[in-house]
């Protein structure tokens, strides 16, 4: 907790997650504002400060997004962290509000990556690792072989989470792919980078997601309260580096549980960034769900799933919903808000009291991830 | 030291006298070494204390892909990996003649030179490589 300050989430949207060649930016990101406002029961002039989190959005995207909208006048903060700037702009307006510098805040995430091009994103140039022909695809190959080495697991047992999270998908209508699939099928998709194949790996999406912080609960009882909210960064190491433990992870998701004086075996739902199906394995481990080496078999046992001991991305996470980069980690943070309230239609966890959200990415040379954020919310 | 170096951090891979080494640099206070050469030590933080130092193979593959989705510079398919060469430096870098035999965790791999992309107006992009060594 923040000291003796308590923090709300009130209010949440999110725009459909998917490839919205005909919408821009900006358009998606002001229907998700709205739609949080009203969501949270407030007029525009109670928002005090805005936090927006996007990666290749450009120079004031936040302004662009609110003076349409009436809504600039106010503090106006951009971030970019890679994937987690949506979770850095939610833990930047947590701060905030925790500090009484103001009442509430807006956080914003938006991204439109469909207007990019297809294919892999296009990496920082520069980077020496780029430079030799790394593309993310093969980084999370390298991270399961890395981990089927070390555990004597199967290319199958990995594509089990696409086949779980395109299940849990099927009942949320803002995720981009909502057909079931199987194993095989996972495994007979294009071959990305070997054994990476394509519905190995989350699809880039155009999206926006919108959440209103404050320190003063609305009485309708419709909000939930943030226990934890920790921002890491990679620490960069020349040697050896196991690419099976992700040290960033790790590290937030220790401080986020003490900040939140709760462990892993309290979490009752967790949003992970499974931005490749070895993620979310590995995810499992470094958030303290089961041990080293025991991700696939927790998955395999369906104790992941919506019904078992602790489900992992009930929206369908990122393999699913799509990855609109600054969006994401808001997108994630609604999530918890509706199913911590009782509202995700469709893919309830019934009875959830506390949710685990976060978010990692950023492949930059010698660090495991550039940016990691880990949110704590509970009822 | 040039002033164009002294304010990057990462200088530019010398040309290598040997093919079969990388040019690194070494702290001349904690002894760490680096690949690329730096100038800022980021185990102790020394500032300008980076001796160069010839990094020798062979090293042990860690890990590897295939990739066959890549910007249009590099030829699909081809290999990478991370090789962990002695005195505990990691380095990717393209596997040559990786479809003669299956690459496995913990193979040695030596250092060699040879294109690896096609820049945008034609030229080749030269680097260190890996190869599986001979046994």
């Amino acid at each position: 907790m923040y000291g003796g300050s308590q923090v709300h989430v009130i209010g949440g949207a999110m725009t459909p997650f998917g490839k919205h060649p005909d919408q821009t930016a900006e358009r998606l990101a002001q229907r998700a504002v709205l739609d949080a406002l009203a969501d949270a029961g407030l007029r525009r002039d109670a928002i005090e400060a805005a936090y927006v989190g996007s990666v290749f959005q450009g120079s004031l995207a936040g302004q662009r997004v609110l003076k349409d909208l009436g809504m600039t006048g106010v503090p106006i903060y951009n971030l970019e962290n890679a994937c987690s700037s949506g979770g850095t702009a939610l833990a930047q307006a947590c701060l905030a509000v925790a500090a009484g510098q103001v009442e509430t805040a807006l956080v914003v995430g938006m991204e439109m990556l469909s207007t990019r091009g297809s294919g892999p994103l296009a990496l920082s140039t520069g980077d020496p690792e780029i430079e030799q022909g790394l593309t993310m695809p093969a980084l999370y190959a390298m991270r399961t072989r890395a981990y089927l080495d070390k555990y004597d697991g199967s290319i199958e047992g990995v594509a089990q989470v696409t086949v779980k999270n395109r299940r849990h998908a099927a009942g949320n209508k803002n995720a981009q792919f909502r057909d079931p699939c199987t194993v095989e099928e996972v495994l007979a998709s294009r071959p990305v980078a070997d054994p990476i194949t394509l519905l190995q790996m989350c699809p880039n999406a155009d999206g926006a997601a919108a959440l209103i912080v404050s320190s003063k609960p609305p009485a309708s009882g419709k909000s939930v309260k943030v226990l934890g909210s920790v921002v890491a960064s990679g620490r960069f190491a020349q040697g050896h580096r196991d690419l099976t433990v992700p040290d960033i992870t790790i590290e937030a998701a220790k401080k986020a549980y003490e900040m939140a004086g709760l462990g892993p075996e309290d979490v009752d739902l967790a949003e992970v960034h499974d931005a490749a199906a070895i993620a979310e394995v590995v995810y499992y481990e470094a958030l303290g769900f089961c041990g080293a080496g025991e991700g696939l078999a927790l998955l395999a046992a369906g104790d992941t799933a919506i019904g078992g001991k602790i489900p992992v991305n009930p929206s369908g996470g990122l393999l699913c919903r799509g990855h609109p980069l600054g969006a994401t980690g808001v997108a994630q943070a609604v999530e918890m808000l509706w199913q911590l309230t009782g509202r995700a239609e469709g893919h309830q966890v019934e009875g959830a009291k506390v949710g685990l959200a976060h978010c990692t990415g950023g492949g930059i040379w010698g660090v495991d991830n550039g940016a990691c954020t880990v949110h704590l919310m509970g009822v | 030291m040039s002033k164009e170096a002294a304010m990057t951090l990462h200088a530019e891979p010398d040309d290598v006298a040997r093919s079969d080494a990388l040019a690194g640099c070494e702290c001349g206070h904690c002894g760490r070494r680096y690949f690329p050469k730096r100038t800022v030590c980021t185990e102790c933080g020394s500032d300008g204390a980076m001796a160069d130092v010839a990094i020798e193979g062979p090293g042990a593959l860690y890990s590897h892909a295939i990739v066959q989705i890549a910007p249009k510079i590099f030829e699909v398919p081809y290999a990478v990996g991370y090789v962990d060469l002695p005195g505990d430096v990691r380095v990717l870098g393209q596997i040559v003649d990786w479809d003669r035999q299956p690459l496995k965790q913990g193979m040695k791999m030596q250092i060699d030179h040879a294109p690896i992309a096609t820049e945008p107006d034609g030229s080749k992009r030269v680097s260190f490589v890996f190869r599986p060594a001979a046994d």
